[in-house]
């Protein structure tokens, strides 16, 4: 169902692969070349845990970039979804983020998705209650509070 | 009229020079974080200053470490008192001489990293951190949890860049409306660089590692 929005991004140069997921962590589509599905559920649970920080702050993070010096992840996040994408070229980043919030504002007007957006509303500081944490993640998460 | 600008353009050694050298009576008042300190200009010469909580020359050499803040020069005010006897090139020569001592100092190093990363464009500030969410250097006020905040996240941006069988990420950009954090690791410490959301970090991204190098 999502194939259609994810070939869009896929096709932009550069793009090595593209996920979506919804808020409680299932993945809705994917295409390119992924990661396996564990490891896909873990890097949703650390961007999960980015978002419910903020959340806690009492601040929404609608994006989360990471950079490496050959590699880029932009992921997107709105309403209940997370849009994540794995892309190797820095020249077609400006490109990607308006091809992002093109499919993105799609998304959010499909029915079928805002079918799933609403039953897959949860609070998304859970992220930050639910899951295996390490020691130091746990001190910091009890501070934040 | 009053003179307004900001110490980033104009620098403070700059601006006494040249009320002394235009034999100016006049205030200088310098804003920096919620922090105001006074200078007074009398014919030329710097009769008083005020940097909560000192006076005098002291007052000085503590102004003269502040690389940005607002001022705002008022010509023809007389200063309450007169506490500095000093020459004004003397003055400025002891304070730059105690810049450069304090210069090995981390804390200057610090300062000399913050500077530098604010004039880029769109950097709005910056802040150091420890892994355990610190914050032991920021070039503005932060709130109570801010450390604990960017320790996680970076804390779960290394365990992401773990995941994908690369190091940590160089560099992590969060846009939370109207600003956008950009954090990094600096040494063995958190930099967190606070911009304006419209600034895109692949655009800025050259100037950020110039000024990290």
């Amino acid at each position: 169902m999502a194939d259609r929005w994810l070939k869009e991004v896929n096709k932009v140069d550069g793009v090595e692969g593209v996920f979506l997921a919804s808020s409680k962590g299932k993945i809705l589509g994917k295409l390119g070349t992924l990661y396996p599905q564990d490891t896909l559920e873990k890097l949703i649970t650390h961007l999960q845990r980015i978002i419910a920080a903020f959340q806690v702050a009492g601040k929404n993070a609608t994006e989360i970039e990471f950079y490496w010096e050959d590699r880029y992840v932009i992921c997107k996040h709105s309403a209940n979804f997370l849009l994540v994408t794995f892309c190797k070229s820095a020249k077609v980043l400006s490109l990607l983020r308006i091809t992002l919030n093109v499919v993105l504002a799609n998304i959010l007007e499909d029915k079928k998705f805002a079918k799933i957006s609403s039953s897959n509303a949860i609070d998304k500081t859970i992220a930050l209650r639910k899951g295996f944490f390490e020691s130091d993640e746990q001190l910091l998460i009890s501070k934040l509070k | 009229m009053a003179l307004v600008g900001n110490l980033k353009d104009l620098k403070l050694p700059s601006l006494i020079q040249l009320n002394c050298m235009e034999r100016n009576t006049a205030k200088l008042t310098i804003e920096h974080n919620g922090r105001y300190g006074f200078i007074y200009f009398d014919k030329g010469q710097v009769v008083h200053a005020e940097f909560d909580p000192y006076i005098g020359e002291e007052a000085i050499y503590q102004l003269l470490t502040l690389y940005s803040g607002n001022f705002k020069v008022e010509g023809g005010i007389r200063a309450p008192v007169n506490s500095i006897k000093t020459p004004w090139n003397n003055l400025l020569l002891e304070g730059m001489r105690q810049l450069d001592d304090a210069d090995d100092t981390s804390e200057r190093k610090f300062d000399h990293l913050f500077e530098r990363l604010l004039t880029i464009k769109g950097v709005r500030s910056a802040s150091l951190i420890t892994r355990e969410g610190t914050v032991i250097a920021s070039s503005a006020p932060y709130g109570e949890k801010y450390g604990y905040l960017f320790a996680l996240i970076m804390f779960q941006a290394e365990k992401f860049g773990e995941l994908t069988g690369r190091e940590k990420p160089e560099f992590i950009s969060i846009a939370v409306s109207p600003y956008k954090y950009v954090c990094s690791s600096y040494n063995q410490l958190y930099l967190v660089m606070e911009l304006e959301v419209k600034i895109k970090l692949d655009v800025i991204l050259p100037l950020l590692k110039q000024a990290l190098a």
